[in-house]
């Protein structure tokens, strides 16, 4: 099933969801930017996804977390714990985090490993999974086997993985990489497509992944997407696909044009969904 | 570090169960059935709407009190089962290492002069309290709680321990469930989908999976209790529609 990350549309939340709804996309996925600092607009989002029979899917939101051995230990915990309310207030049980990106003398592999075990049994109560999402620049964990290994270090069922075809490509990953990787540990697959030729800085690939990310289909790699989306299918993954495209083109696009593009692709996976 | 991290909370031995707590909309509500199982209304709480029943050793706490979070569970579930109580060695101690292991907290914040009580959050907003074992014949009632005259010798009954608490929860999340308790307090597994808890009786903590979606939350579904052998009770079980939790006695 596809799901689609919110932050795609610059329209109002009141039309995002309804637009998507009467087209028939149920499912949507936050970023931290669609989090507000009022709790009003937490209310807001949960009233709106109610009103429209939306799923609140996942959230990108804990970004930075872990390791630390300071007394930023205890803001990471604290900002942790206050996501998780949030998610359980709009029904989404889906929390997506990222490793620190920074290296210090501050962060410690073994305190990183404690804080997601902490992580994810803080999340049990409220039923909310926990997906880690490896990220190319983080010298923690920066591959999708050091994500793959933790996930089997923290050994908890409700912690898992997301795996980001943006990541994959970007890389050059050799899709059998996803063959190491148990099904069942695989809780999100994040889709988009981008423009720019695989071998580039690692300022460019930053800048892609945070600005330039594309629908499959308006970039270079629609049929990559396509068929890592078929592998994992053979593997059995029957979780959610979210298209995730935040390229600022998008801005002066209007919202029916870009469900057609979505609907586009969405047949063109169709067999795999 | 242990992979599995399974590590019982050491410096605070959890000694067994305390006592349970049960939300209730008033005490009437709650008393023919307690007469029923052979508890005696033992003492009253001071200042709140906030009974103990007892019978031999168990203790069951009866909290009609008009707090919101309570008056909202009791709302949605009935009569429930909202908080089981583990006796420790020192309970502030192991209240901060379940912290540090990914508990919330949820002490009971008491007014002044009350005794407060660390906690943990459990499943659907039920709670895990921890209690300092009785120390210098001083309990932790004493301080809240109004002995009823003339009830101290009516404390026998034919109910002897809990034997075991079982949690509804959500389709496959047995294993997750399985995983929290191990994790946060080092409980072993007994059988599949139940863990043995600390104490003498070896009383059990079971899940099972809700196969409807009747109430949309994780709530305990069942207490089954252990009775003497000439028990008139024995082998016989209690639901209530007015209760979210089935009694069984064996």
């Amino acid at each position: 099933m596809l799901s689609i990350a919110a932050n795609l549309f610059h329209s109002t939340l009141e039309d995002k969801f309804a637009a998507l709804a009467q087209a028939g996309f149920l499912n949507i996925d936050l970023t931290h930017s669609d989090f507000g600092a009022d709790k009003r607009d937490i209310e807001h989002i949960a009233e709106l996804a109610k009103r429209n029979g939306i799923e609140i899917s996942s959230a990108s939101s804990l970004r930075e977390f872990g390791g630390n051995t300071n007394h930023i230990h205890e803001y990471d915990m604290d900002l942790a714990r206050n996501y998780l309310k949030t998610l359980a207030q709009l029904n989404c049980r889906l929390l997506v985090v990222m490793p620190p990106t920074i290296r210090s003398k501050n962060i410690d592999t073994n305190q990183i490993l404690a804080d997601l075990r902490a992580l994810a049994n803080l999340a049990i109560p409220y039923r909310i999974k926990i997906a880690l999402k490896a990220l190319p620049w983080s010298p923690y964990i920066g591959s999708y086997q050091a994500a793959a290994s933790l996930c089997r270090d923290v050994n908890s069922p409700n912690f898992g993985l997301v795996i980001d075809t943006f990541h994959f490509l970007s890389e050059s990953e050799a899709i059998d990489v996803l063959e190491e990787i148990p099904t069942s540990d695989i809780f999100l697959v994040q889709c988009s497509d981008f423009n720019s030729s695989m071998t580039y800085s690692l300022e460019d690939q930053i800048e892609t992944y945070h600005h330039k990310r594309l629908i499959p289909g308006d970039g270079y790699y629609e049929s990559s997407i396509v068929t890592l989306i078929e592998h994992l299918h053979q593997q059995g993954y029957r979780g959610h696909y979210s298209i995730l495209a935040n390229n600022a083109i998008y801005k002066t696009q209007q919202t029916d044009e870009l469900i057609s593009r979505i609907n586009s692709f969405q047949e063109a996976c169709q067999a795999f969904l | 570090m242990d992979q599995n991290d399974i590590t019982p909370l050491s410096t605070a031995n959890l000694l067994g169960i305390e006592f349970i707590e049960i939300v209730a909309p008033s005490l009437e509500s709650v008393t023919p059935l307690m007469t029923e199982l052979g508890f005696s209304l033992y003492a009253k709480h001071r200042r709140k709407n906030v009974f103990l029943f007892q019978q031999n050793q168990l203790k069951i706490i009866i909290n009609c009190s008009q707090d919101p979070t309570l008056e909202a569970y009791v709302g949605e579930m009935g009569i429930a089962l909202f908080a089981i109580a583990f006796k420790c060695d020192d309970a502030s101690i192991a209240h901060a290492e379940l912290i540090k292991r990914g508990a919330w907290d949820s002490s009971n914040h008491s007014g002044p002069m009350e005794v407060n009580i660390p906690g943990i959050e459990g499943m659907g907003g039920t709670l895990i309290y921890l209690v300092d074992q009785v120390r210098d014949d001083l309990s932790v009632y004493e301080i809240d709680f109004k002995t009823i005259p003339s009830v101290a010798e009516k404390l026998n009954g034919s109910l002897s321990h809990f034997h075991e608490f079982t949690i509804q929860v959500d389709p496959d999340r047995t294993q997750t469930c399985l995983t929290f308790f191990e994790r946060l307090f080092g409980f072993q597994a007994k059988e599949e989908a139940s863990l043995q808890l600390p104490g003498k009786h070896a009383i059990s903590l079971r899940f099972v999976e809700a196969s409807d979606e009747q109430h949309n939350t994780e709530f305990f579904s069942k207490i089954t209790f252990k009775a003497n052998e000439n028990s008139p009770l024995r082998h016989q079980i209690f639901a209530g529609n007015d209760r979210a939790f089935a009694i069984e006695v064996i």
